[in-house]
């Protein structure tokens, strides 16, 4: 009789066991604790067993899917299905913090008597978001000079008469400058004071030529996203006179660079009903979700079976196997590849945008480890 | 010290009418006779970090 | 916060540094360390993830020194049949075009979602 190895027998099934792949697969969140949170990346892991799980590129191919389940403005969801948590975390961290948008950095105040004082209010002005590509901009550094390529300058102009009611100053009075800064750089020294004879007086910026005469902005003018964001208030004889100048810069050297007012993810839930479930027990089942997630189909004459209609919507509060003997009729999982990407947009690009852009930052990433590499 | 001091101009605590005093003047507005001046803003251009 | 550093030498590679850089295990053959200046978590755990799924990969592992020096540190230990070098350069070529694949079918997705009953 010749030598067979164990694993190739015939009648010794192939494979992970049917315990460990839902344990290497699923989540599953018990009465007391989540259990299996594990996820097992090493090729070898099951190399005992026989199962090999490495994963190559053609695999990963065959596995991953995408499926948009919702688009709007600046909101969308969509499922990730096949790739590993660290990557969905990967995206999330680059889209909260390296995807980069334009937003008001400096602040150039002539006059405000408001009751708030100058740094708050540009700090209040930092953190309008601008609805600008940013990849329309080139980065500014501290020591360049601000010109149309890389500043968008705003001019804030607002009075409250004296003898009326208080004035509201809302960001739509937030003035787009396509021709740069109105201000005069008046020097501080008298010694560097140059008189302008004949040329224009220098301004805080330098612009060659109007950015209103680029073809992107020629009917697109550069406001802010949502012109109702209360800036001040002012009272009778109150005056706000400003200048805000608007930079590229991203999420890491400060929030208000964030494009994304959120972005999230979640591992699909999955409910499982481990044995049938009828009648009382079925209502009660119902009633006790309050997340919706089960349903009642009749099955006629009186009797009654609970289905898992939306698993979806579970939140895993696990209020349904929380009493005595629930936690053998259901059972709370969550799928370990399955990811539900959420990203809230806060306006300056559309979320799809911003997700390819995060994409392309970890790919820009992925070249800089290997190019200085030899 | 031959220049002549500038006139400053000062704003009214109560009414908020515009005085100009000279050294020396009384510290009290000309509208109202209130004693309390408040120094006006300056005119130079201020910036800040929006941070 | 005046000696705060600045925000921006989180990412910015400051002149005359390397990106990466590697040194090999000098007790362990096949074994060695990359450091990777101005990354963190969101490439570390990416890379170390993809090391793990290389079947020549005995140990892979990063950290994060401190969170004040914006470097990470990977550690790598190999088989004899591939390199601590090797089975980098493959994990990270593995990774883009994974994401390359990924870009592509989410981008079509999308286009699918703007216009619905085109497919």
């Amino acid at each position: 009789m010749p030598k067979v190895s164990a694993l190739n027998m015939p009648d010794v099934p192939m494979g992970l066991p049917s315990h460990m792949e839902l344990q290497r697969t699923r989540v599953s969140c018990d009465k007391d604790a989540p259990t299996h949170t594990e996820n097992v990346q090493a090729s070898g892991a099951y190399a005992s067993v026989g199962v090999d799980n490495s994963l190559r590129l053609d695999q990963f191919r065959k596995n991953f899917r995408v499926t948009v389940v919702r688009l709007t403005e600046d909101d969308m969801e969509f499922d990730m299905i096949g790739i590993d948590p660290s990557i969905a975390n990967a995206f999330r961290r680059i889209l909260i913090s390296e995807v980069p948008t334009m937003a008001i950095e400096k602040v150039f105040i002539a006059n405000s008597t408001t009751l708030v004082q100058d740094e708050v209010l540009a700090h209040r002005l930092g953190l309008i978001p601008i609805k600008a590509d940013p990849r329309l901009f080139e980065w500014k550094d501290d020591n360049k000079v601000s010109n149309e390529k890389n500043t968008i300058v705003f001019k804030l102009h607002a009075k409250c008469q004296r003898g009326g009611p208080r004035l509201t100053v809302k960001s739509d009075q937030l003035k787009w400058l396509p021709n740069g800064s109105e201000f005069i750089d008046e020097p501080t020294t008298a010694t560097d004071s140059t008189p302008a004879t004949g040329s224009t007086p220098k301004t805080f910026t330098n612009f060659d030529h109007s950015q209103a005469s680029l073809p992107e902005f020629a009917n697109n003018p550069i406001v802010p996203k949502h012109p109702d964001i209360i800036i001040s208030k002012l009272g009778p004889g109150q005056e706000i006179e400003l200048e805000a100048h608007a930079v590229k810069g991203i999420g890491k050297t400060h929030a208000k660079w964030s494009p994304v007012s959120t972005a999230w993810y979640r591992m699909l839930p999955e409910v499982v009903l481990l044995q049938d479930i009828k009648d009382e027990l079925a209502e009660e089942l119902v009633k006790k979700c309050p997340a919706k997630v089960f349903d009642i189909e009749d099955l006629g004459k009186g009797k009654m079976k609970a289905t898992v209609a939306r698993p979806r919507s579970c939140t895993l509060c696990r209020e349904c196997i929380r009493e005595e003997n629930w936690e053998e009729r259901v059972s709370l999982r969550r799928v370990k590849d399955h990811f539900i990407f959420t990203i809230e947009s806060a306006g300056q690009l559309p979320p799809q945008e911003l997700f390819t852009e995060a994409v392309k930052i970890l790919e820009k990433k992925c070249k800089g480890l290997l190019d200085e590499l030899s | 010290m031959d220049a002549q001091p500038e006139p400053v101009s000062y704003i009214c605590g109560d009414c908020g009418m515009e005085n100009t005093l000279k050294p020396g003047d009384v510290i009290q507005c000309r509208e109202c006779g209130y004693r309390i001046l408040y120094k006006k803003r300056t005119r130079r251009i201020v910036q800040y970090e929006a941070r | 916060m005046t000696n705060a550093p600045q925000r921006y030498e989180r990412f910015v590679l400051p002149e005359g540094t390397k990106k990466v850089s590697y040194e090999r295990d000098t007790k362990i053959i096949n074994a060695a360390s990359f450091v990777i200046e101005r990354e963190d978590h969101t490439v570390g755990n990416v890379v170390r993830m993809q090391l793990h799924r290389d079947a020549n990969v005995l140990f892979a592992g990063y950290k994060l020194p401190h969170p004040l020096q914006y470097k990470i540190i990977v550690r790598i230990h190999t088989t004899s049949q591939s390199s601590p070098m090797q089975a980098y350069n493959q994990a990270i070529n593995d990774l883009d075009k994974e994401l390359n694949h990924l870009k592509s079918a989410f981008e079509a997705q999308v286009e699918m979602m703007k216009q619905p009953g085109d497919y």
